[in-house]
C-alpha cells in the first residue's frame, strides 16, 4: 500500500481553463492547479501574468477580454488544442468598482452594464463555449467565484456587483441541473472578506479597515487567496464528485454572526 | 498546508508531502457502517488516527481492523450516543490512545419512518436523543480536547431532509437534522476564538447497506431524480468531510455542504 499523500491530488493528466488569472484569487487558483499536476490555460485582460510562480511546462497565459465572445471561443479552442482536453473551468474574472458602483438609485448606467458584462455575461460566454469541450473530454467541473454579497448584500451599496454575483450563483445552478446528466458539475465559491489586490486600495486608504474587518469575522482574521484556492481545488477534485449546484461560503463565519 | 512560491516546490502529488491529516486524531461516531464507515476509511487513508464508535462491539472491532492502514491506526470503542457519560468516555479514550483529539465527526443517527399520525412521544424522543441531543453531548465531551488542538474541527453529518426538504414519515428525523444545523451555527460562533471550525455535510440519497433492500426498481427511480444520475456513495460524503477536517478549510465555519448530486435543484423533481 502506498503511504498516504496530500489530497486532493488527482489533477495529473487534467486540464483547466482559468479566467481572471491576472488577479489575486484567479492567479493563486491557476498556480495551485498547475502545481497539483494540472495543465492550466490562464487568461486575463491584463497584458502579463502577475507572477513567475507557475510551473512553466504546465502553465500557459494569454491576454483575453472575456466579454468578447469570438475571442472567448478562440481562446477556449486554443486551450483545448494545447492541452488536448478540458476538464475544469474556473470563472474567476470579475470587477468590483468601489468608487463607481453604488445604489440602484444612482449608479451610472454604463457602470451597471459593464459590471454585469464582466461578472455575469462573460461567465455565460465562457461556460457556453467551454461546455462542448468539457463534454468531449468525458465530463468535468465548473467553479465560479461569486461572493457572500451575492447571497446577502454588500456592506456599502455596490448593487451592480451584488446583483452580478447573485446572477452568477443562479447561472451555476442552471449549469448544474442541465449538465449533471452529462457528468459535468457546477458550483460557486462565495468568499467573504478576503485580502486581494482588487480591494487592497480600500485597505491602503483606511489602514484600520483590516483590523475592523477581522474583528467582525468570528475566526478573527481576513481570508487569503489560499483559502479560496483550496476551496476551488476541493470543488474541482474527485473528492467532490457528488457535489453540484452548491455555494461554498468561505468567510470565516462572517455571515453567521449578526453582531 | 502551504505551498511556497518556488516553481521547484514539491507538487501536491509528491509523496514527500504529508497527507492532509497526518498527525491528527479523529473521532467518528456511528463509524461502523454506512456513511460513518466511509468517513473513517477516508480519514485513515488521509493519515489520521481514527476512533470509531458504535453499539455492536463485535462488528466494531472487525470494521476497525479493516479500516486501519499501515500508516494510520483505527480503534473501536463501544458507545451509546444517547448517554453523555459514554461520549465523555469516548472522547477521553481517543485522546488517551493517540495523545490528542483534533477532529470530531458526529455521524451517529437513526432514521425510522414514522407517520406523524402514528408517532408516539417515545418515537420522537428516541430520534431526537439519538440524532440531536447526542450532537450536544459529543460537542461538549470533545471541546476541551479540541481547544488544545492547533486545528480543531467539528463536522456534523446532517441531511437534506429537514434543513432543505421534507419527506413523509421523516418529520422527527428532519426536525433533528434541522436542529443540528441550528446548533452548528451558534456553536461555530462560540468556538471560533479557539480557531475551531464547526460545519455540516448534508447528504442526499446515499447508497448504504439498508438501501439494497429497496430493490433495483426503487433505486433506479431514485437515480432518475438526481441530476448526476446516480446515487451517492459513502465515499462522496467522506470527501466533503475530509476537506472540512483539513487545513484547506481553516476559513470555512458554520456552513452546511450539500452532497446530493444536485437533487435539490429542480423546480419540479422528476
Amino acid at each position: 500500500m502506498e503511504p498516504p499523500t496530500t489530497q486532493p491530488a488527482a489533477f495529473g493528466g487534467r486540464a483547466a481553463f482559468v479566467t481572471g488569472a491576472g488577479g489575486g484569487m484567479g492567479h493563486r487558483i491557476a498556480a495551485d492547479l498547475a502545481r497539483a499536476g494540472a495543465r492550466v490555460f490562464a487568461v486575463d485582460v491584463k497584458e502579463t501574468p502577475p507572477g513567475p510562480d507557475c510551473p512553466g511546462d504546465r502553465y500557459t497565459y494569454r491576454r483575453l477580454d472575456v466579454t468578447q465572445e469570438a475571442r472567448v471561443a478562440d481562446a477556449l479552442g486554443e486551450a483545448f488544442a494545447t492541452c488536448g482536453r478540458l476538464d475544469y473551468v474556473v470563472n474567476g474574472a470579475g470587477v468590483g468598482w468601489f468608487d463607481r458602483d453604488g445604489s440602484v438609485a444612482t449608479v451610472d448606467r454604463d457602470v451597471w452594464d459593464r459590471v454585469l458584462d464582466v461578472n455575469l455575461t462573460a461567465a455565460m460566454l465562457v461556460s457556453r463555449h467551454a461546455l462542448p469541450l468539457v463534454r468531449r473530454s468525458g465530463g468535468g467541473a465548473f467553479v465560479h467565484l461569486a461572493s457572500v454579497a451575492g447571497l446577502r448584500t454588500a456592506d456599502d451599496p455596490m448593487d451592480a456587483y451584488q446583483v452580478s454575483k447573485a446572477g452568477l450563483i443562479s447561472l451555476s445552478r442552471a449549469l448544474a441541473l442541465q449538465y449533471g446528466p452529462l457528468g459535468i458539475r457546477s458550483n460557486t465559491i462565495c468568499p467573504g472578506a478576503i485580502l486581494t489586490p482588487m480591494i487592497q486600495p480600500l485597505y491602503d486608504q483606511d489602514p484600520a479597515r483590516a483590523e475592523r474587518m477581522a474583528s467582525r469575522t468570528p475566526l478573527r482574521r481576513l481570508g487569503t487567496v489560499a483559502d479560496v484556492s483550496s476551496a476551488c481545488r476541493f470543488l474541482l477534485s474527485d473528492d467532490a464528485a457528488f457535489i453540484t449546484g452548491v455555494d461554498l461560503v468561505v468567510d470565516g463565519g462572517w455571515t453567521l454572526a449578526l453582531a | 498546508m502551504s505551498h511556497g512560491t518556488d516553481p521547484g516546490a514539491p507538487g501536491l502529488t509528491t509523496p514527500a508531502v504529508p497527507a492532509l491529516l497526518t498527525g491528527r486524531t479523529a473521532l467518528v461516531t456511528g463509524g461502523t457502517r454506512g456513511i460513518g464507515r466511509g468517513i473513517a476509511e477516508v480519514l485513515c487513508a488521509a493519515g489520521a488516527r481514527v476512533v470509531i464508535s458504535g453499539r455492536d462491539a463485535e462488528r466494531g472491532q472487525k470494521v476497525a481492523d479493516e479500516v486501519a492502514t499501515p500508516y494510520a491506526p483505527c480503534r473501536f470503542r463501544r458507545a451509546d450516543v444517547r448517554r453523555q457519560e459514554d461520549l465523555e468516555s469516548l472522547a477521553g479514550y481517543a485522546a488517551e490512545q493517540f495523545g490528542s483529539l483534533d477532529v470530531l465527526v458526529h455521524n451517529a443517527g437513526v432514521y425510522p419512518e414514522v407517520p406523524l399520525a402514528e408517532m408516539s412521544e417515545a418515537d420522537w424522543d428516541l430520534i431526537h436523543d439519538t440524532n440531536l441531543k447526542s450532537a450536544f453531548f459529543a460537542f461538549r465531551a470533545c471541546l476541551p480536547f479540541l481547544q488544545q488542538s492547533p486545528a480543531g474541527r467539528i463536522i456534523f453529518v446532517s441531511s437534506i431532509t429537514g434543513p432543505v426538504t421534507g419527506y413523509p414519515g421523516l418529520a422527527a428525523y428532519g426536525a433533528s437534522k434541522a436542529g443540528m444545523e441550528g446548533f452548528m451555527r451558534t456553536a461555530a460562533i462560540e468556538v471560533a476564538p479557539y480557531r475551531i471550525t464547526v460545519n455540516a455535510v448534508a447528504p442526499g440519497s446515499i447508497r448504504t447497506e439498508g438501501l439494497a433492500d429497496l430493490g433495483a426498481q426503487a433505486i433506479a427511480a431514485m437515480e432518475a431524480l438526481i441530476p448526476l444520475k446516480r446515487l451517492g456513495e459513502p465515499r462522496d460524503v467522506a470527501g466533503a468531510v475530509l476537506y472540512l477536517a483539513s487545513d484547506l478549510a481553516s476559513f470555512v465555519t458554520g456552513q452546511s455542504v450539500v452532497v446530493d448530486g444536485g437533487q435539490i435543484l429542480p423546480e419540479i423533481p422528476g
